[in-house]
């Protein structure tokens, strides 16, 4: 009995790591002097749930997320939030109105991402993984 | 001083500030109720602005993905109002609320959903969008009271000092109207206490004080000149009154004084009505209050006092001056006590001779009686003693003598009268004394003494005489009184004694028996002439010195135990003890001792011994004696029963082989007859030469001895015995002093140590190494000689008592023959020494000879 618990926990989970990782497939994650090139999923998860607001370098995190209307959005969403667009906004919702995060930056196509992420130093944020990116430095990789 | 409240600068203030203070506690209770309205209905209405612009924040939010203004709008509440919460409710499609994010983020949600209207005020504002709900913004009512005090803090101090500044300014302004007023009215009340001096200041103000102060000072203008012209005539009046009053009170007093020290007192009887009038001193001598009828009326009928009255009334019916002393009784403090009063009254009579008042003196006399009584007293008694009373003037001339002074000189009184006592002294008179007497009596001091005086018939007679000078009120020497006893019979007495105490002292002095008195430190006091010169003390002094150094150890340790007894009271007979003399002899002393009394105390011991000296030495001797008879006689007796057993055993023998030998025909017989004869013969002279070595030492017992050294005469034996040692293998030990000599008889020695030694040698265990060890050391005047063995040893349970008797054999020795060990002891004990043993069966035994050393 003690087996088959084990053996359904590895199988259910196979299916959900394997979906989380196709997410991520499907976007890059960039950012300007973050002084991250490979990050941390759960590093990642932290800052864009804007519990880290500072860089090591006491540089500001300006976090950029797409708008929710955007096809990006419940991508971004799944990936880092584990929920649909909405949820994301809701969660932003709850920390600015307790005054506990400083709102993100939400813009519609990757190319503005890019753009914004590019002018703007400590910013971060996801593109469309098939968008081309000029400034490879901008490029973090995602550790699994 | 009128009291504070009463004053009318205060009465004038009271009011004013009762006033300020009732509008300053209106104000500032009212105040704060209407602001707090006025503040929430503000509050609420912001509170209404800001949930609004929160609702539209989160609209906006939602829609358009922009959270900065929510942000500024959640910042600018918390700037703008102090909320207890603010929070974003979720309704659901059935109506139930849910808080969907509050701000604290731990606050409450049953709190949020269901606030206390009583202690909060909230408002809220719906949101339209897709989140279906309410921006709730709540404050606390404490918060808004805080605030609102803090808005008022500086009105509250602001009131304050109105407050206490307006309290204090109307004092001050009450003081100044009200202080003229105050002015003249101090000066009104100098005024009316004749303080025509004070200052009368200027006041200034209302028309009505200034037409009274004027009229003051006219007033007291007035009134300082009148008091001027009253005070010169009182001066006067008064100065006259004290001087008149002063002369009186001193006549009066001297009056009061003479009649006080002399007791004297004088009263009045008004006899047409029944009145009296004592004066204070006569009232105090009698003990009534001058002023209280009722209580001398009941002195004067009082039965102790009858005799009052009736001078009085015998005065009155004969109209004539009667003096008289008389005892009355007065009452003072309710103690009853008599007194001696000398009344005179004398009737005072009118014009128609009829008697109407009756004026007296009383004089307390009380003392004087008492002197009177006293001097009949001791008058009687100097007149009737049996005791010769004589007293002289000062020049020692007889002034009075009382009767037995007569009787027993037989004088007549006018022969002695105007004498000096010189009359008395007889032949035998002490001149010494008499001089003795004469000076101290110049020195006007007491004297007592004992003399002999003669009668006029020349018969003598002792007085104890006992003189005493005489002084008068003022100390001065008057004369002598001489108390003189007869003790012609006493003197008589004390000579029979003394002559007694005499004869006894010499019975004592010359006694046989050694007597002496201790004092109770256990002191000599006295010792008679025998004790003196058996101690050997002519010449010394004893007196003072401690018993205790002539005693020896013995009867000291005795004297301390019972001394105690002998001061506790009870003698001690049969009192054996030891004194040692000066020269070192000791005196054994036989007696008793007794304790010396004197007023019931013990002040001493006697003790009256008898010197035994002798008898104990004779008694010594008799004893040494018969303990030496008693030893020969033991030693005569075993001898005689040695003799009889051992000489009866071999005539015995000897008288049968001789019967035996005339019988046999055989010569080979008649040959071992003949042979056993001649044993039996040899062995009888043998005992024979025993017995008489034994009768040798007993019958030598005025042996002389000479110094021997014990070493040389040990080491002479054992080269006698060196072969047997050799042969038997026997181990010499030796440890004696090369120096010790003992006085011996050197043939006695030889054999004892020889039998010694050759007894170890012969009762060896043959299955040890043997050894004989010799040993000797000094015990007082004696030497220990000791000669021990490991040999076979003696039970001295079983043969203990027989170990040194004759013939006694322990072992089955050929050689052991039971001589050897009874001669030793012969031998020994003849010299004056003894021997005793040690042994135990298959150990060994030491025998241990004292002998009397010679250094």
């Amino acid at each position: 009995m003690k087996y088959l618990y084990i053996m359904i926990f590895l199988f259910g989970f196979l299916p959900f790591t394997k979906g989380q990782q196709d997410l991520y497939n499907q976007l890059n994650l960039i950012g300007n002097q973050t002084f991250y090139e490979t990050i941390n999923r759960q590093v990642l998860i932290e800052i864009f749930k804007g519990r880290t607001q500072y860089w090591p370098n006491k540089q500001k995190v300006i976090l950029v997320l797409p708008s929710t209307k955007s096809e990006l959005a419940p991508i971004v969403a799944a990936a880092v939030f584990g929920g649909t667009a909405g949820e994301m906004q809701k969660y932003w919702l709850s920390l600015v109105f307790q005054g506990r995060g400083n709102p993100p930056v939400f813009l519609r196509t990757s190319e503005d991402i890019y753009k914004f992420i590019a002018s703007n130093p400590g910013a971060i944020g996801f593109i469309k993984s098939d968008f081309k990116i000029e400034d490879k430095q901008l490029l973090i990789k995602i550790k699994q | 001083m009128s009291k504070f409240h009463k004053n009318i600068s205060f009465q004038i203030w009271l009011p004013f500030s009762l006033a300020i203070t009732v509008t300053i506690l209106a104000v500032g209770f009212y105040y704060p109720k209407k602001q707090e309205e006025v503040y929430i209905s503000q509050i609420q209405a912001k509170l209404k602005e800001i949930a609004k612009t929160a609702a539209l924040g989160v609209e906006i939010s939602l829609k358009n993905d922009d959270f900065h203004g929510l942000e500024q709008v959640i910042d600018l509440a918390s700037s703008t109002v102090d909320f207890e919460y603010i929070s974003i409710i979720e309704i659901s499609s059935d109506g139930k609320e849910k808080v969907f994010v509050s701000n604290p983020k731990e606050y409450d949600s049953e709190k949020i959903l269901n606030t206390d209207l009583a202690n909060y005020i909230y408002v809220e504002h719906p949101i339209n969008n897709n989140l279906n709900g309410i921006v709730r913004l709540a404050t606390s009512k404490e918060s808004i009271r805080n605030a609102i005090f803090k808005v008022n803090a500086p009105v509250y101090k602001f009131l304050g000092t109105i407050f206490l500044g307006s309290i204090l300014l109307f004092y001050f302004i009450a003081y100044f109207v009200s202080r003229p007023i105050k002015i003249l009215t101090n000066v009104a009340n100098e005024l009316e206490l004749e303080n025509y001096e004070v200052i009368l200041k200027h006041v200034e103000g209302s028309s009505e004080l200034v037409d009274l102060n004027n009229a003051l000072c006219s007033l007291r203008d007035n009134l300082k000149a009148a008091k001027d012209r009253n005070d010169i005539l009182n001066k006067y009046l008064e100065e006259e009154i004290v001087q008149r009053t002063l002369d009186l009170e001193l006549t009066t007093k001297k009056l009061e004084n003479a009649q006080s020290i002399a007791r004297l007192g004088h009263f009045d009887y008004f006899i047409d009505n029944d009145c009296w009038e004592f004066s204070k001193s006569a009232s105090n001598l009698i003990d009534i209050n001058q002023n209280d009828q009722e209580r001398i009326m009941k002195f004067l009928k009082s039965p102790y006092n009858a005799e009052f009255m009736s001078i009085i009334n015998e005065s009155i019916n004969n109209k004539a001056l009667i003096t008289r002393d008389i005892k009355i009784k007065i009452s003072k403090n309710n103690i009853i006590s008599e007194i001696w009063l000398a009344i005179q009254v004398h009737p005072i009579v009118n014009p128609n001779e009829t008697v109407i008042m009756i004026s007296g003196t009383l004089q307390d006399i009380t003392k004087r009686k008492f002197i009177e009584e006293e001097l009949y007293k001791v008058s009687l008694v100097a007149e009737r003693t049996s005791n010769l009373v004589i007293i002289t003037d000062k020049f020692r001339k007889i002034t009075w003598v009382n009767k037995s002074v007569l009787e027993l000189t037989g004088y007549e009184e006018s022969e002695i009268i105007g004498q000096t006592p010189k009359i008395f002294q007889s032949e035998k008179t002490d001149i010494n004394k008499v001089w003795e007497i004469n000076e101290k009596l110049k020195k006007l001091q007491s004297v007592r003494d004992e003399l002999i005086n003669k009668t006029k018939d020349g018969t003598d007679y002792w007085i104890d005489l006992s003189i005493v000078p005489l002084f008068d009120h003022n100390k001065e020497h008057i004369g002598y009184i001489a108390v003189e006893s007869d003790i012609t019979e006493r003197k008589k007495f004390e000579n029979d004694i003394k002559e007694r105490e005499e004869d006894y002292r010499k019975i004592l002095e010359n006694s046989s028996e050694m007597i002496h008195t201790l004092d109770n430190k256990g002191n000599i006091v006295w010792a008679n002439r025998s004790w003196i010169e058996k101690m050997k003390l002519h010449n010394v002094n004893i007196k003072g010195q401690s018993l205790i150094k002539y005693l020896d150890d013995k009867t000291l340790e005795e004297f301390q135990r019972v001394l105690p007894e002998l001061y506790n009271g009870s003698p001690i007979t049969d009192l054996e003890c030891t004194f040692v003399s000066t020269n070192g002899d000791h005196l054994n002393l036989i007696g008793r001792a007794i304790p010396l009394m004197k007023n019931g105390e013990i002040i001493g011991s006697q003790a009256y011994l008898h010197d035994i000296t002798q008898i104990k030495k004779a008694e010594e001797e008799l004893r040494n004696l018969l303990h030496l008879t008693q030893r020969q006689n033991e030693r005569l007796r075993n001898f005689a029963h040695i003799v009889s057993h051992n000489i009866r055993s071999h005539s015995a023998n000897l008288a049968g082989l001789v019967r035996e030998l005339v019988e046999v025909d055989n010569e080979e017989e008649r040959n071992m007859f003949t042979n056993l004869l001649k044993a039996g013969t040899e062995k009888l002279n043998e005992t024979i030469y025993n017995l008489n070595e034994i009768v040798t030492i007993n019958e030598n017992s005025n042996i002389s001895l000479t110094s021997k050294s014990i070493l040389s005469e040990i080491d002479k034996t054992l080269n006698v015995v060196a072969n047997s040692l050799i042969k038997n293998n026997i181990e010499i030990i030796k440890e004696v002093n090369p120096d010790f000599e003992v006085m011996v008889v050197s043939s006695y020695l030889e054999s004892i140590v020889l039998n010694l030694i050759t007894n170890a040698i012969k009762y060896r265990d043959v299955n040890k190494q043997s050894f004989v060890k010799i040993n000797a050391e000094r015990t007082g005047h004696l030497i220990k000689l000791s000669v021990a063995d490991n040999g076979l040893g003696i039970d001295l349970n079983k043969y203990g008592t027989k170990l040194f008797g004759m013939y006694k054999t322990f072992h089955k020795h050929a050689d052991a023959r039971g001589v050897g060990l009874f001669i030793t002891k012969a031998q020994i004990e003849a010299m004056g020494g003894k021997i005793e043993v040690q042994s135990e069966p298959g150990k060994g035994t030491t025998f241990y000879v004292h002998l009397i050393s010679a250094n």
